[in-house]
């Protein structure tokens, strides 16, 4: 099967091992990437001397998906983990979405405090003053992190704080979007 | 300068074809003596980084003292390997010598005989919103094979204790058989480049204004493709990626729900939803079942199928293991980012309450 109009065919050939093979790190090149593709003089692929793919596209954001349940309208005492990274990762992005429309939230409203295990605050996002507080089946941004690097073995959390009478939220669940970064 | 470099070049097809009738890898490299990357022949990424994790993490809700339930946690479209877990709750449950709660994680492979790890509050409380880790992980059932369910079941000792807001958290890798040839035979290359060359420019380059670059076949069948943006897809299983979401029991009352599901942030294809519950379910009754409806938020039904019933239609559902709900529909459930996937249900009769109701996301990324 010929394909004569790629630039580097590799059909067939002899042999067992990698194709290519690269060594590095010993002396010279020992931060180079190991593929480096670019559109127009711009890097839109990747892979660094540590083996991390840098994608483009979607391609390099990852998401978690995690359905809370019901959290009542005075949930102060609760307080929510989310998730570990067994790797440093970095957060782009915290969505919110309830089943149901919630009640009024022109008073009553409900805080989720996002942060790490030692306390740092990734975000805090307060329901809106509209009736509904929150519209069912409709995802909302927690808007911009305050803090977006989180170390390996870091924990998320999320501590809710109920304003005025707070708001109930029917199946709260809760969209983290993130990059690997190690 | 670069060890391979492609630049501007002329024609239309991808710059660099690969296109193999053995399992030879493509490309591997070695920091400092160890290989931290290979890019297999199908397109599979191997690597060392923190790239290979993978997350599942599973909101269970409350678990009574004395719970018999089992909460599925897991399945995959390929074998893959769990490397760590790690479970929290909302309330603190504190240590009791007398009476307290075990929690044990299980492979539907595997079966009962051995837990992959547990945790109790025997003599370690569960403090609010603290992970602990599940340790010591049984390697044999941390292999989770394509189509079986990681699981986890509830044992008391003494009264129990009644755990509330439980939160699991699974890291796992996608499993690839590195092909034999492609590691016993490392130094059968047709390019080596060797440490000692100076610069900093990547060792393969390649940049263009519209041609892709990079493809890989086996035997002529396409794999894998990078194309002019970067953009990796394929079928390799690393390809496949997954949401695990536990809706709590679903009652005959909640037919007006619309429980979010997914929310793409790139165009990706649905291929497969798997669903199950806490409890058993027999597909008995021909009214009283719940039709489960995964659809857009457009309403366009991607796939739907029943829990307790009809009759010879539904599947007789086990506890804690997570089922196949059947074939995608292909034109809905390709998703641009901003559209959003929703669980709804329907009932012809009233619906027998089902407990814990969980559902997998597996979808391809396709830009």
């Amino acid at each position: 099967m010929a394909h004569p109009k790629s630039n580097f065919n590799c059909i067939n050939i002899p042999g067992a091992g990698p194709i290519i093979r690269s060594d590095q790190g010993e002396t010279n090149r020992a931060t180079a990437d190991v593929i480096n593709l670019q559109k127009d003089n711009s890097e839109v692929f990747s892979v660094n001397y540590n083996g991390l793919p840098d994608p483009g596209g979607g391609g390099a954001k990852r998401q978690i998906m995690i359905c809370l349940g019901d959290i009542v309208a005075d949930s102060d005492a609760l307080e929510y983990y989310l998730c570990t990274f067994v790797v440093a990762v970095t957060l782009t992005n915290i969505y919110i979405a309830v089943d149901a429309d919630t009640e009024d939230g022109s008073t009553n409203k409900q805080t989720l405090l996002f942060q790490t295990d030692d306390d740092t605050q990734v975000a805090s996002y307060t329901t809106p003053a509209e009736n509904p507080g929150l519209d069912g089946a409709t995802w909302t941004t927690v808007g911009d992190l305050d803090s977006s690097a989180v170390a390996a073995t870091v924990s998320l959390e999320m501590l809710p704080t109920k304003v005025s009478s707070g708001l109930d939220l029917s199946n709260l669940t809760i969209l983290i979007e993130y990059n690997p970064t190690a | 300068m670069p060890g391979i470099d492609f630049e501007d070049t002329h024609g239309s097809e991808p710059c660099m074809l690969f296109d193999g009738n053995n399992d030879r890898a493509i490309m591997a490299h070695y920091l400092n003596g160890t290989k931290v990357f290979e890019l297999l022949a199908d397109g599979f990424i191997y690597t060392t980084s923190g790239w290979k994790y993978r997350y599942a993490v599973v909101n269970v809700g409350d678990i009574a003292a004395d719970s018999t339930l089992k909460y599925p946690l897991l399945r995959c479209k390929h074998n893959v390997t769990i490397t760590n877990v790690y479970m929290g709750t909302d309330t603190t449950a504190a240590a009791s010598g007398t009476n307290y709660t075990t929690v044990s994680i299980y492979n539907s492979g595997i079966g009962t005989g051995t837990a992959l790890s547990t945790l109790t509050n025997a003599s370690t409380a569960f403090t609010l919103k603290e992970d602990r880790a599940f340790a010591s992980l049984n390697s044999t059932v941390a292999a989770l094979a394509a189509g079986d369910t990681l699981y986890m079941s509830i044992a008391g000792t003494g009264d129990g204790a009644a755990l509330s807001g439980v939160t699991v958290c699974i890291a796992y890798t996608i499993d690839q058989a590195i092909p034999a040839c492609s590691t016993a035979q490392a130094e059968d290359n047709l390019f080596r480049y060797m440490a000692g060359a100076s610069g900093t420019d990547g060792l393969v380059e390649s940049d263009h204004l519209v041609k892709d670059h990079m493809v890989m076949r086996r035997k002529g069948v396409e794999y894998s493709r990078i194309n002019i943006n970067g953009v990796h897809t394929g079928i390799a299983p690393d390809q496949y990626y997954y949401h695990v979401l536990n809706f709590g029991d679903i009652t005959d009352s909640d037919t007006t729900k619309k429980c979010t599901l997914f929310k793409p942030h790139c165009t990706v294809q649905i291929e497969h939803i798997y669903f199950g519950q806490s409890g058993t379910a027999a597909a008995d009754a021909d009214t009283n079942y719940l039709n489960v409806l995964i659809r857009h938020d457009s309403d366009e039904t991607l796939v739907e199928n029943s829990i307790h019933g009809p009759y010879n239609i539904a599947e007789s559902m086990t506890a804690g293991y997570l089922y196949d709900m059947g074939e995608v529909s292909k034109l809905y459930g390709r998703m641009v980012s901003g559209e959003t996937l929703e669980v709804q249900f329907l009932t012809p009769g009233t619906a027998t309450t089902v407990t814990d109701l969980t559902i997998v996301v597996c979808y391809r990324k396709l830009d």
